[in-house]
């Protein structure tokens, strides 16, 4: 049995957690997905989606699932891995004030999981304040230095000042880590759940003499729907420069009744059959933050889609 | 109308300032009828004399405000510690010292175990053992086939042999944290922390929260009460599930059981709400010998682990400040929802950031709830200072300081974590008593042993293993120390009115020692003999 792969979702109180963990479960990305929470009724899941509920676990209609942590974390951890079948990747929400270091200590022990990444979560408008806070700062300080990826909430509400002061902290206290902006929590599933954080990276680590900011800031887009693409016109899309595209990929059925994933890094483009999977057709880009307009992409994508 | 029994004893102590001392008690119905000497039933119309106390000292049976139900259940596992210790079938473990000794044991031990069986041990403090660092080679002496843990007494660390590590899929690839190398680079075969330990613990089916609940659990925590002359003994820290419930009200029942049972409801991982409503439907479920009701709130971690939370200027290794549990904001929510219900709560917190932080939320419930005798408590609060204490009493508060750390952990915390100074001033009895805070001082058994003669010893003493006196100026006498065993303690968890002192109307709960504490030079104190105790009238003495 291969490992299953862990992603670590931390951040303080209110920072978008549940949010971000509500959009990755209602989503149609068709992996069987299990998240572990402190408390389901936080992430307020719509009830159409819920299937079964049964002491300490939600089954969603989708296959994923939500357990609660309850007092005991390691627990939890045993009880998920006794399932039949098993998820086909865990999410950890870790608490406001855990270290994620030490939560993922185990991911990296245990041999039947394998940790993917650390997601943290920072609110635009409150992150300031929390880090100054002499009962918090310290802690905040080191989620963000585990982090692989930063995920920004609230950017849309936030005063420019306070974004800028925000952009020079996480360039100073995680370097390395890719920034997204996730207002609402919007963030594409594959970024949470791939380790596309490493793949996100402009040049591979080297030795550290120095301090500067490798990460930078990244915007998603994502589609799931029942479309169908038209070959060419996807072909042609995935080729096309597109301002600030870093990557796309997605699983599509096609006019023809096929199905095909694609993907592009940079400018490499590739394009091949696939079988269909469970879910819907669904499709993922990031873009730099500064140059990429989901808008625009959105507006070309509409137009290669057929009707099914 | 029930039998009035007349025990005669050497001395009784009855922590009653009216009458401090007593020879007889006179034992009706389960409780104490009258106190004083040889005539004091007369009143009564007289009772029946029982002499088997007569070379004894009787004091209130002790109240361990702070322990833990494995207590009793460990013994499932093969005991490999230090001391000299009895289990609550009354077998005696000598202590070992050497891994040659450690070994025979452990060979002795997988002699008999059924095939297929782990071995598991605990009860190893790596503190008081000479010599190399305990590693997986010396325990794969003991057996190269049977997977071996030994659980460190801390229980944040483990030893395993080269067959556990084998089974956890650990290897020269592993890069977790906890995961210690010899100097060669090879497995140490010592795990930090559950992340590490946690793979291990599964493949040998070490599920310790088992031998926290069950009957077996249960009744064993009995028979080491009895031993160490407990008769009301929190578990500081239990899920209290619907089927836990029923076993502990069956088993806490039953004519023979020998220990009032004050199971703390464990809150951190419930909604506040949810938490508090849950307290409330225990508590109406409570009966005599099981008292349910009170919660336990965790704030940071511990000292030794670099998990407190300190205040400045925090670890003298410069390490960073603590974990909180749960976020400050929530755990200021949750305390204000448990007041506001009126539930007491007993709150874990180890550095002096955590019980500042703990009192201004108790300060903040207590201005939007006022609601009069609450008796929450400090749980450890070790590092708390005069500022604190005063707070505390102002505000109603009460600690249970965790006096057998000066001892278990004295020296290290002298050498290593917070320095000589703030060591001196750990657990400062001293300080609570004399700014007017109740005092109760604990073991938090498993993490030390269960007995409330050694945690009094500490507390008048302050010695350390390597000779040190931390703080001369925080020691009690040994009278403030009972006080802190019975009547302190049973003030913190509210059943001073039943429980605590030897006076007319309470529980006949006392402790049978075999010599008197206020006659014996304060360093004998934790030497005591503890012939068993009497719980409600019942006699539980070999
Ligand atoms: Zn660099
Ligand atoms: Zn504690
Ligand atoms: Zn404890």
């Amino acid at each position: 049995m291969s490992p299953i792969p862990v992603t670590l979702i931390a951040g303080y109180l209110g920072a978008g957690k549940t949010t971000v963990l509500n959009h990755l479960l209602s989503d149609s990305h068709g992996l069987r997905i299990c998240v572990l929470v402190n408390d389901f009724g936080e992430i307020a899941l719509d009830a159409d989606l819920i299937e079964n509920r049964s002491g300490d676990t939600l089954a969603l209609s989708n296959g994923c699932m939500c357990c609660t942590i309850g007092d005991d974390f390691y627990d939890a951890i045993d009880r998920i891995l006794r399932l039949d079948p098993r998820p086909e990747h865990l999410v950890i929400e870790t608490s406001g004030v855990a270290d994620p270091f030490k939560v993922g200590q185990v991911a990296l022990a245990e041999p039947d999981l394998t940790l993917q990444g650390v997601v943290v979560v920072v609110d635009a408008v409150n992150f300031g304040a929390s880090l100054a806070d002499a009962f918090l700062g310290e802690t905040l300080r080191n989620q963000i230095a585990t982090a692989g990826l930063v995920l920004v909430t609230k950017s849309d509400i936030a005063p420019q000042g306070a974004l800028k002061q925000l952009r020079a902290t996480l360039a100073e206290l995680a370097p390395e880590a890719v920034r997204l902006v996730a207002d609402y929590g919007r963030v594409p599933a594959e970024m949470l759940l791939e380790p596309l954080a490493l793949r996100l990276r402009r040049d591979e680590p080297h030795a550290h003499g120095h301090h500067h900011d490798h990460g930078a800031e990244y915007r998603g887009w994502v589609y799931s729907g029942d479309g169908l693409a038209d070959p060419a016109a996807l072909d042609a899309l995935i080729k096309a420069p597109i301002p600030g595209l870093y990557r796309l990929k997605g699983l599509m059925p096609l006019t023809d009744g096929s199905w095909c994933s694609f993907h592009r890094a940079g400018v490499q483009s590739d394009r091949r059959p696939a079988p269909p999977p469970k879910g819907q057709g669904r499709a993922v880009a990031v873009g730099l933050a500064d140059r990429f307009d989901p808008a625009q992409l959105q507006s070309a994508w509409d137009a290669i889609l057929r009707n099914a | 109308m029930a039998e009035t029994i007349l025990y005669a004893a050497r001395r009784i102590i009855t922590m009653e300032p009216t009458q401090p001392y007593a020879t007889h008690v006179a034992v009706r119905d389960g409780r104490i009828l009258a106190v004083g000497g040889p005539e004091i039933a007369e009143v009564w119309g007289g009772a029946r004399l029982d002499e088997r106390f007569r070379d004894q000292v009787l004091l209130p049976g002790f109240v361990e405000a702070h322990s833990h139900m494995m207590t009793g259940a460990l013994w499932t596992y093969l005991y490999c510690g230090n001391v000299d210790r009895t289990d609550p079938d009354g077998n005696l473990w000598p202590g070992v010292h050497t891994v040659d000794d450690m070994i025979d044991r452990m060979k002795g031990a997988i002699a008999k175990l059924p095939a297929g069986q782990p071995l598991v041990c605990w009860g190893f403090d790596p503190l008081f053992f000479a010599g190399d660092r305990l590693n997986r080679h010396h325990l794969d002496q003991a057996s190269a086939e049977v997977p071996i843990a030994v659980m460190h007494q801390s229980f944040h660390l483990m030893t395993v042999n080269s067959k556990a590590l084998e089974m956890a899929g650990y290897g020269p690839d592993t890069n977790a944290e906890g995961v210690v190398r010899l100097p060669d680079g090879s497995l140490m075969g010592e795990l930090q922390e559950m992340g590490a330990m946690f793979p291990v613990m599964r493949r040998l089916n070490m599920a310790i929260r088992d031998i926290s609940k069950g009957e077996h659990a249960i009744v064993q925590y009995g028979k080491a009460a009895v031993q160490t002359g407990v008769t009301t003994a929190t578990d500081l820290m239990a899920d209290l599930a619907d089927d836990d419930v029923a076993t502990l009200l069956d088993v806490t029942g039953r004519k023979d059981y020998p220990l009032r049972l004050v199971p703390a409801l464990g809150v951190i991982g419930l909604e506040p709400k949810a938490a508090a409503a849950r307290a409330l439907e225990l508590r109406a479920k409570s009966t005599d010998m099981l008292r349910m009701g009170i919660c336990k709130v965790m704030t940071d971690g511990s000292i030794q682990g670099f998990t407190a939370r300190v205040k400045w200027p925090g670890y003298i290794g410069g390490q960073p400040n603590g974990l909180w549990n749960l976020e400050p904001a929530r755990l200021k929510e949750l305390v204000k929802t448990l007041h506001a219900s009126g539930l007491n709560m007993q709150v874990h917190t180890n550095g002096d950031e955590a019980s500042d932080f703990i009192l201004d939320c108790f300060e903040e419930a207590m201005w939007e709830h006022p609601t009069g005798d609450s008796r929450h408590t400090l749980q450890h609060c070790q590092m708390a200072g005069e500022d604190q204490f005063y707070r505390a009493a102002r505000l109603g508060v009460c600690v249970n300081l965790f006096a057998n750390h000066l001892w278990y952990y004295g020296d290290a915390h002298a050498e290593f974590t917070v320095g000589p100074d703030r060591a001196a001033r750990m657990n400062a009895c001293r300080s609570a008593l004399d700014n007017g805070v109740t005092l109760a001082i604990h073991s938090d058994s498993p993490v030390t042993p269960l007995g409330p003669l050694h945690v009094a010893w500490c507390a008048v003493n302050r010695i350390t293993p390597k000779g040190r006196v931390l703080g001369a100026n925080q020691r009690l006498s040994v009278m403030e120390a009972l006080h802190a065993i019975t009547l302190g303690a049973a003030r913190t968890l509210k059943l001073d009115r039943e429980v605590g002192s030897i006076t007319p109307g309470k529980a006949a709960d006392f402790a049978v020692l075999g010599d008197d504490p206020l006659s014996l030079a304060p360093e004998a104190l934790r030497d005591i003999p503890v012939l068993g105790t009497v719980q409600g009238g019942r006699v539980f003495v070999k």
